[in-house]
């Protein structure tokens, strides 16, 4: 039913009974905070119609205009939470309707995606929204607002608002941020659309399952990633230490090491019995980057100096660089450059590496 | 003086063709006869075939139209007379009472809220009630209330005017009498519209009568969620939602009965979208169409179609016309009989939809009569094939429904076509200059810089008479914003957007040397531009602006909160103001535009955007690719009506080639295509030579080509001919006598090529005609799917009919067989008389599809302009912006679009050709402030912006490995900055660091309050 208000049997209702439908909140009671990002063209427009219709819902909203759904940053969605925000609304034109042509598309597996890694920092998927509200749809927007804002009474306060805050919650919102600027997980949230409807540069259409199998496989490693960064924030530990902290094999830990160090988040600090000391990088005022050190430096192609081997024949020196390349992994999908990218992202052919 | 034009009818057309004509600096009258604009898309729900919301499409045009400093608004206007000739009419318009001061009025609705006087709201159909003082819908412009005399108590009894007591702004006035204006205009456009048939007259479908046989208008307002019943579809009678639906076609359409033979061109693909929305709302819906022939003619309609009988469910029943309807007065269901297989059937459906047609009301023939503009047999315009945007009163152009039933984007760009008419009119005696003159706009003084300088926000907070007032206490409002960071200066006014309250706010900018400005008020959505523009006669930059909706969004959706809205009202300021101190004056560059145009496609489209081009003193480059001019139309020779297609065509090359501003290259292709609106570069290839030109738009016109058929034995016998090949043996004589069966459909409406090439089934009736004419004894078989002889083209399949033409319908099961082993032979099973029918014809003709210019694959990788899945081009947008590209600057005309007729060419290309002047008139070009930035450093070059962009906006420079914005082409929409994986965009004005502001202030004024 596309209004959502009322049940099929009843007759019509005159808008000013709706106005009567708002409850009246006890003293007391927990009353949400609720951020909704809502498009300039369709959505904000049918809040305004819901205003000019005199449509009541309640005032837990706070609105944040943009001009497209397709803008919203799911990192913002995440902002809001981390600020405390019990619920985040994020509403545009309908599929097909984008002012912009396409942008809701976009918007609509961001959500999508968010969702589906915000459940691994505990906190509930229902407090994030998403709905398509047509600038004709004044009712429906003020019943969207009702049902969320009712919803999210049901869920409680955020563990995170308020001044005793789930630590564990909070941290898990900081590493889904950190996340969010992953390169791949961006490049798989941008691509599917397209990868599901039209098939990558080699034609072949991909399943949604697919793509969430390795978007959760980019997650479940940056999310590692970003837990061993805090852990080395403050004091250098080794392999072993990182491994029992978070009960992973040491192998695994050791790798996403290697992959942090490359990145330029952490370094080798002393030893301990021998084994390396990891610390994180200090990064004040510095943005995170989570590309590879090589792919930032050299744009255009990876470079690859081999100046520091010193002395060696050439022949060595050749089978050292083929070696590196073979190693070399691409920095959008963190494949080997013996396979075949199956997401095709390498775009810029960034694999092709030359050794100087 | 004579200055600008006239444009009537405030409805998507004559707003279409006003804001064409406005946006090339041309003064503009837009004159409505209601009370606001919007006509009849205002009214529907939804948009066939993208099912688009119609008012979220329509409302930015309204607003765009009432706000243009070209467009002098005037509603409920009335033409009385004309005078003059072309090039100097002398217009007379009455300007009724509203009986409410425009100027005061804020479309608050205090009055209608307490006007005793309840009517039925006709925008509703009737189906639900409006006071005496009134807005037709809530989305109106302009946004003011109107006192309808013939209902209000003053005026019938001679007391109330409570209106008059409650009215914050004292608005109402009772004593406004009518106002006679006289306009001098260059040009008239008539865009009047269509009304419904009224069903009244089709008393045997018990309309009226009947409760539950409702109007497909009607049954728009139902499914419409601002419409009566918040979108719930619920019948008459009871009120209950149905279970099943019937829709009932060409009710006032097709049928000679009720003086209307014509076909009104849009009911079945409306009622098609009205059942699958229906069954949107509710699945389990039994939905069936009772029709005739499915004219599902347009760009991807056919698709439409089948994806509404494959994947909706929804039954179509091809029938004879429904003689009737019944009641059962039991459960009030209406019954239909009609004929299934060779059975008559009963069938009884909870609500019965109406699909009416087309017919032009008795006021809009006043009108004409008065403008002195011949109309047809039944009503509409009258033009011309060769002429369809004149009227036959010289200097008055018709757009829209009124020249012959069509749907939203046939006249939409008929709209921008009768505009590039208009300019004409004023460009043949005037200079290039000195037509455009309004272009520069307004100037503002020089923008002070603040960049260095600490936010110093003045805060302004509306009352809103009692809107905003009466429910938040602004007072506390203003206090708390007093307390913010940042805020200079805050003060609540009456009404921040009254006049005053402008000069107001410049003083205190000065005063107090203001360097950001917030409003809390409205909705920015109507009233930001307003702001702006005092802004800007301030010398600040525009977007030093910030506005927060505490009306709209606030005071008028907790009215029963008073608390509450304070809170919130203070929260949403204290983000406004959050927001206020990070923003920054944003730059809009200009960009020079070079006065030159790229035409590619020398066929009729092609020459007539040139010509038109050519007549405003625009140097027109005319690419053809071949050594002759005229495209196909060199082998179509005499038009439906019978008209000579060859001298028009050779008139018109005549013209082309000696027009001293267009410049012929034939033998000519384009091979290279640099830079972007209004600084076009382009490399063609001419006589094998290369050369370039420099050009502000193209217009590409590459048009069709014929389907070379392998059905049906096409080429394995001389006697099976394509329909090209049969007129021309009409025209020479060796075509005169005997048999000829025709197949309709050959390459298209098949699973390859979904869609119909729209203009076969007419070129059959018009030669059997003409054959038929050569010799009454000759015989003609028409074998056909659907024909889809929409409009006034009906009338011909009438007289086909009666002269003896044997239609014979066939379907996709049962498709004809050709043989000729024994002599040619084709057999068809006729469903009617359930036999197979054997034809021994002497020719056997086959109708063969249009296909897209293959050249079409080439162009859309220079222009960087998409495709549609069948490989024409693919527009800006299907229902109001046909002839644009999403990339600014390349428009399209012609069977590049769509197949399409010779009358539907000649429009859209004189439209793409008055969409051209909107930017051509122009010595330069603004870009917008909000536009993206890439960060350089940040940039990896891996062009997930380039694949985002729906505007070819942003772009990785291959030389430096990193994205640019071609700020020229941004609109604004911000999805590269969020699809960047690296973020290294920024969408302006709409920063993370903005953003993340308000996200905070949300939640700590909360905490604090």
């Amino acid at each position: 039913m596309a209004t959502g208000t009322g049940s099929t049997d009843k007759p019509p209702v005159e808008k000013e009974q709706v106005q009567e439908t708002v409850q009246q909140p006890e003293p007391g009671k927990f009353e949400p905070q609720i951020i909704g990002f809502l498009c300039n063209w369709c959505s904000y427009a049918g809040a305004d119609l819901a205003g000019v219709s005199r449509i009541q819902y309640p005032s837990n909203l706070k609105v944040i205009r943009v001009m497209c759904s397709g803008s919203v940053d799911p990192i913002l969605i995440v902002e809001s939470l981390i600020r405390g925000a019990d619920g985040v609304l994020v509403a545009g034109c309908h599929p097909g309707d984008c002012h912009y042509i396409k942008g809701n598309y976009y918007t609509k597996n961001r959500i999508k995606i968010l969702k589906e890694i915000i459940k691994k920092t505990g906190i509930e998927t229902e407090r994030i929204k998403l709905e398509w509200v047509s600038a004709s749809e004044g009712s429906k927007f003020a019943s969207v607002v009702k049902e969320f804002t009712d919803k999210i009474r049901e869920l409680g306060p955020s563990m995170v608002a308020g001044d005793q805050p789930n630590i564990d919650q909070l941290e898990g919102l900081y590493v889904l941020r950190n996340i969010l600027e992953d390169f791949r997980l961006n490049v798989f949230i941008t691509r599917m659309h397209e990868w599901i409807e039209d098939g990558n540069v080699y034609g072949d259409k991909l399943s949604e399952e697919q793509i969430m199998d390795h978007v959760n496989k980019v997650v479940d490693d940056e999310f590692l990633r970003t837990r061993i960064l805090f852990a080395t924030k403050e004091k250098a530990l080794s392999v072993q230490t990182l491994s029992n902290i978070f009960k992973e094999p040491q192998q695994k830990v050791l790798e996403h090491l290697v992959t942090l160090r490359d990145r330029d988040l952490v370094r080798v600090e002393g030893t301990e019995e021998d084994a390396p000391l990891y610390i994180a990088q200090p990064q004040e005022g510095k943005r995170i980057s989570t590309l590879p050190r090589w792919a930032q430096v050299e744009r255009k192609s990876i470079t690859i100096s081999l100046a520091n081997l010193g002395d060696v024949d050439p022949e060595t020196r050749s089978y050292i660089a083929r070696e590196l390349l073979l190693t070399l992994r691409c920095y959008n999908c963190e494949r080997r450059r013996s396979e075949v990218c199956h997401f095709s992202v390498c775009i810029r052919g960034l694999m092709s590496g030359v050794v100087e | 003086m004579a200055e600008g034009t006239i444009v009537l009818g405030g409805g998507i057309a004559g707003i279409q063709a006003a804001l064409d004509l406005a946006d090339s600096g041309i003064k503009t009258y837009l004159i409505e006869q209601s009370p606001s604009l919007g006509g009849k898309m205002a009214q529907l729900d939804k948009t066939f075939p993208t099912n688009d919301c119609a008012m979220c499409i329509l409302s930015p045009k309204l607003v765009a139209a009432s706000r243009h400093p070209n467009i002098d608004l005037m509603v409920n206007t009335e033409v009385m007379d004309i005078s003059g000739e072309k090039g100097d009419f002398k217009v007379k318009v009455v300007k009724h009472a509203r009986f409410v001061k425009e100027e005061l009025c804020t479309g608050c609705g205090l009055c209608a809220e307490k006007c005793p006087k309840k009517v039925p709201n006709t925008f509703e159909q009737k189906l639900a009630q409006r006071k005496a003082i009134y807005v037709p819908f809530p989305q109106a412009v302009p946004l003011k209330y109107t006192i309808d005399k013939e209902n209000c108590l003053f005026f019938t009894r001679g007391k109330c005017k409570i209106c008059e007591k409650v009215c914050p702004a004292d608005a109402p006035d009772f004593e406004q009498s009518d106002e006679e204006i006289t306009l001098d205009v260059h040009s008239v456009i008539i865009a009047p519209g269509f009304k419904i048939t009224d069903p009244a007259k089709l008393a045997n479908y018990g309309y009226g009568i009947f409760p539950n046989v409702i109007t497909s208008l009607e049954f728009e307002r139902l499914l419409s969620a601002s419409g009566p019943t918040g979108g719930e579809i619920r019948r008459p009678s009871d009120n209950k939602v149905p279970k099943s639906i019937g829709f009932i076609q060409c009710v006032g359409s097709r049928d000679r009965s009720i003086g209307h033979p014509y076909c009104s061109s849009v009911c079945c693909m409306l009622s098609i979208k009205e059942a699958m929305i229906a069954k949107e709302h509710y699945p389990d819906l039994q939905t069936q169409i009772f029709f005739m022939d499915m004219r599902a003619f347009g760009k991807e309609f056919d698709e439409y179609y089948m994806k509404a009988e494959k994947e909706h469910g929804i039954i179509f029943t091809r029938n004879n016309r429904i003689s009737g309807l019944n009641e059962d007065p039991d459960n009030r269901n209406i019954d239909v009989v009609y004929i299934d297989e060779g059975q008559l059937t009963q069938e009884e459906f909870d609500l019965m939809v109406l699909s009416v047609g087309m017919d032009i009301s008795e006021d809009v023939q006043k009108v004409c009569q008065k403008l002195n503009i011949e109309l047809n047999p039944y009503n509409f315009s009258k033009t011309d094939i060769f002429s369809p945007l004149e009227t036959s009163h010289e200097g008055i152009f018709v757009c829209g429904a009124f020249s012959g039933p069509k749907d939203i984007p046939d006249s939409v760009a008929q709209s921008s076509g009768a505009a590039s008419k208009a300019i004409g009119i004023i460009s043949e005696k005037t200079s290039r200059e000195e037509t455009f003159k309004y272009v520069e706009g307004k100037t503002y003084p020089v923008e002070k810089d603040v960049s260095g300088e600490e936010p110093r926000i003045g805060v302004f907070i509306c009352r809103c008479g009692i809107n905003i007032g009466g429910i938040v206490d602004v007072p506390s409002v203003v206090n708390y914003a007093k307390t913010l960071p940042g805020v200079a200066y805050a003060e609540e006014n009456t009404y921040t957007c009254s006049q005053d309250t402008q000069v107001h706010i410049k003083e205190k900018i000065e005063e107090l040397n203001l360097n950001r400005i917030m409003v809390a008020a409205c909705t920015p959505r109507t009233h930001e531009p307003l702001f702006q523009n005092t802004l800007q006669e301030s010398g600040l930059n525009p977007y030093l602006f910030e506005m927060s909706n505490i009306r709209d969004q606030c005071s008028w959706v907790h009215m029963k909160e008073p608390e509450k809205a304070t809170q919130k009202a203070k929260d949403l300021v204290r983000m406004a103001i959050a927001k206020a101190q990070l923003i920054e004056a944003l730059p809009r560059n200009k960009v020079d535009i070079t006065p030159a145009a790229l035409v590619i496609g020398g066929g009729v489209t092609g020459m007539q955007s040139a010509l038109d081009l050519a007549s405003f003193g625009f140097e027109t480059h005319l690419i053809e690719k071949t050594a002759e001019l005229g495209g196909v139309m060199n082998k179509i020779h005499y038009t439906l009506d019978g008209k000579d297609i060859q001298a028009f065509l050779k008139d018109m090359i005549q013209r082309v080639e000696s027009s001293s501003n267009i410049k012929v290259h034939k033998n000519s292709e384009v091979v290279d295509v640099n830079g972007y609106i209004g600084n076009f570069n382009s490399t063609i290839k001419e006589n094998g030579t290369e050369s370039t030109i420099d050009h502000g738009v193209a217009i590409i016109a590459t048009g069709g080509v014929e389907y070379e058929p392998t059905e049906y034995l096409y080429g394995k016998d001389p006697k099976i001919i394509n329909q090209l090949t049969f007129e021309k043996g009409i025209v020479d004589g060796s075509k005169n006598s005997g048999t000829v069966a025709m197949i309709q459909c050959v390459g298209c409406r098949n699973d390859e090529r979904p869609y119909c090439s729209r203009v076969c089934c007419t070129e059959a009736v018009k030669n059997a005609i003409k054959f038929k004419d050569l010799n009454p004894d000759n015989k003609v078989y028409i074998i056909f799917k659907d024909l889809r002889t929409y409009g006034f083209r009906e009338l011909y399949y009438e007289e086909a009919a009666r002269k003896g033409v044997l239609f014979i319908r066939y379907y996709d099961e049962s498709p004809p067989q050709v043989t000729n082993e024994n002599g040619l032979e084709v057999k068809v099973h006729d469903h009617f008389i359930n036999d197979d029918i054997s034809i021994k014809p002497d020719f056997l003709v086959l109708s063969a599809a249009i296909l897209p210019n293959k050249d079409n694959e080439k162009l859309n990788k220079l222009f960087k302009v998409p495709l549609s899945k069948d490989k024409f081009f693919l527009e800006a947008h299907m229902k109001l912006r046909p002839l644009d590209f999403a990339t600014d600057g390349v428009f399209l005309a012609g069977l590049a679009h769509s197949p399409k007729f010779l009358e539907e060419c000649l429009g859209q290309a004189s439209g793409a050709a008055a969409r051209a002047a909107t930017v051509l008139s122009k010595p330069s070009l603004e870009t917008e402030g909000v536009v993206s930035w890439v960060d350089k450093d940040m940039c990896i070059g891996c062009k997930m912006c380039e694949s985002v962009c729906a505007y070819a906006a942003i772009k990785v420079d291959e030389d430096e490995a990193v994205s640019k914005v071609t700020e020229a082409l941004c609109k604004g929409c911000g999805t590269c900055a969020a699809s960047c994986p690296n973020r290294a965009i920024t969408l302006k004005h709409f920063t993370r660091p903005q953003l993340i502001s308000q996200i905070s202030a949300a939640i700590k004024a909360s905490e604090e309050g």
